[in-house]
């Protein structure tokens, strides 16, 4: 049998969707600089992210 | 009136040459797409050799170490072990702005086992972990989009490329660490994909999700002779569950909150000194969340002080609702209509029948769905939740999803495992 299963398929698909995507973004100026205004404009003004996870350290162990 | 033709060709030849700067030339997305075509069976047996190890959250040492050999063989700089995981690593190529993340996931789910391509319930080893979210999938074929865009990069042209390793998306959190040590502060845009039922776009946004495991710590007895010397932390555990599932009607319709018992004691002739269970909590906005969070925590210390036991609790993963980016919502939807879905052979068909059939009350999603691409829809809501958001909320995100499973097929489920490799290297 050949690659040419369910999930290789999808796989491609998305590979090639976002080679083309990651290729405009680096191409076009403009699409980083309109998507960067509307991540600030729903970020909301002095946005700062804070996670519950700041001081663990990574559970390297959680599915041990 | 009649035009001056000149005039007219004039603004033609301006008008092409302003577009001709701003998105790829028809021959280089041509030359993507035939360069990620030629390594089809190369990538299908990278994602089913990663479908083999089967490597749960943070022990995913062969994955990873695969995907990192395959980004170095192409000429990436490869960084391992970042933000203390062992697993986690970022891949480089180029230099200067912008700076553009690819993000590749690789971890299986416990419990997931199962064969390939076999449309029953047969898991290849029970109890064992299998990759029923896709990220075999995932990792791989980031890693295809990656090496793409870097063969672009190397005819000509500037910018820096960053494929993320990006260890324990299932509970783990991986993502947050790397955020949380600035791997991503240089980076102006994210571009991800998550294995599906359906080729889609759309800018949707998901739920907010904190888990913690609740400990608590009692006294031990003979439940049958000293029972009133003992302080049971199995009933601690039970006060709590009782105390949250009464809460659930008095919080917003959207909450999830799902659980687990780990420890339950050791033999009911003893009473359980040690008791555990394990929480997850979920809702569309992080900061609805965390005020829902805050009761769930008073509930188990209102059942320590019941039942006289005490309790601690330790947060081992955090994911924010993702933050939908339209903008690169709609540059990805354009590229996905460009390269549009895939048939299924007479044999896929028949598989994908089968498998249907072991489905409880499938969406109304048929076979054939995923030769098309959805249309780009605005304000959704998903049910899952990924670490992914917390990029998003550091950098603009975009994510595309693909039909690597069946129609209908949820993800989480043996019928997703079942999917995503060729029944001939099922034990690759």
């Amino acid at each position: 049998m050949s690659g040419g299963t369910i999930g290789a398929k999808g796989m491609m698909v998305a590979a090639k969707t976002m080679a083309l995507t990651t290729v405009d973004l680096f191409t076009d100026p403009a699409h980083i600089q309109k998507a960067k205004a509307e991540f600030d404009q729903k970020r909301g003004a002095g946005y700062v992210y804070k996670t519950k996870l700041a001081d663990r350290k990574p559970p390297l162990d959680y599915r041990k | 009136m009649r035009r001056n033709p000149g005039i007219t060709l004039l603004i033609l030849s301006l008008s092409v040459a302003a577009v001709s700067a701003q998105s790829p030339s028809a021959d280089d997305r041509a030359t993507l797409l035939r360069g990620i075509e030629a390594k089809r069976e190369k990538y299908a047996s990278v994602a089913k050799e990663i479908w083999g190890y089967a490597e749960v959250g943070f022990q995913e040492q062969k994955s990873s170490a695969l995907l990192q050999r395959e980004l170095r063989a192409a000429g990436f700089t490869v960084k391992a072990g970042v933000a203390g995981m062992p697993t986690a690593f970022v891949a480089t190529f180029g230099s200067g702005k912008p700076v553009i993340g690819i993000v590749g996931e690789f971890d299986a789910l416990p419990g997931l086992s199962q064969e390939a391509q076999t449309p029953n319930h047969h898991a290849i080893e029970d109890n064992t972990p299998g990759h029923g979210c896709g990220h075999n999938l995932l990792g791989t074929g980031s890693l295809a989009a990656a090496i793409a865009v870097k063969e672009w990069l190397a005819a000509g042209h500037a910018g820096t490329l960053r494929y993320f390793g990006t260890p324990a998306e299932e509970g783990g959190s991986g993502k947050v660490y790397m955020i949380r040590d600035g791997l991503f502060k240089d980076v102006d845009a994210v571009v991800a994909w998550h294995p599906g039922d359906r080729n889609d776009a759309s800018p949707a946004t998901n739920l907010a999700v904190i888990n913690a495991k609740f400990r608590f710590h009692g006294i031990a007895a003979h439940a049958a002779a000293a029972p009133q010397r003992g302080r049971s932390a199995l009933d601690a555990v039970e006060a709590m569950d009782y105390m949250v599932n009464m809460m659930r009607e008095h919080v917003p319709q959207e909450t999830r909150i799902h659980y687990i018992i780990t420890r339950g004691g050791a033999a009911p002739n003893v009473v359980p000194d040690f008791a555990e269970s394990y929480y997850y909590a979920r809702h569309p906005d992080m900061r609805i969340l965390d005020g829902i969070w805050d009761r769930i925590v008073d509930a188990a210390k209102g059942a320590a002080l019941g039942t006289g036991t005490t309790m601690d609790f330790e947060i081992d993963g955090a994911a924010f609702n993702v933050l939908p980016n339209e903008t690169l919502g709609k540059v990805m939807h354009d590229n996905l209509e460009r390269v549009g879905g895939f048939t299924y052979t007479p044999e896929e068909i028949k598989f994908a029948e089968e498998l249907r059939k072991t489905l409880t009350d499938p969406p109304d999603v048929q076979i054939g769905s995923q030769e098309k691409v959805q249309p780009m829809r605005i304000g959704t809501v998903g049910g899952a939740s990924t670490d992914l958001a917390d990029v998003s909320w550091n950098v603009p995100t975009v994510q595309v999803v693909a039909a690597t499973f069946v129609p209908g097929v949820p993800a989480h489920s043996w019928q997703a495992t079942a999917c995503p490799v060729a029944r001939s290297a099922r034990r690759a």
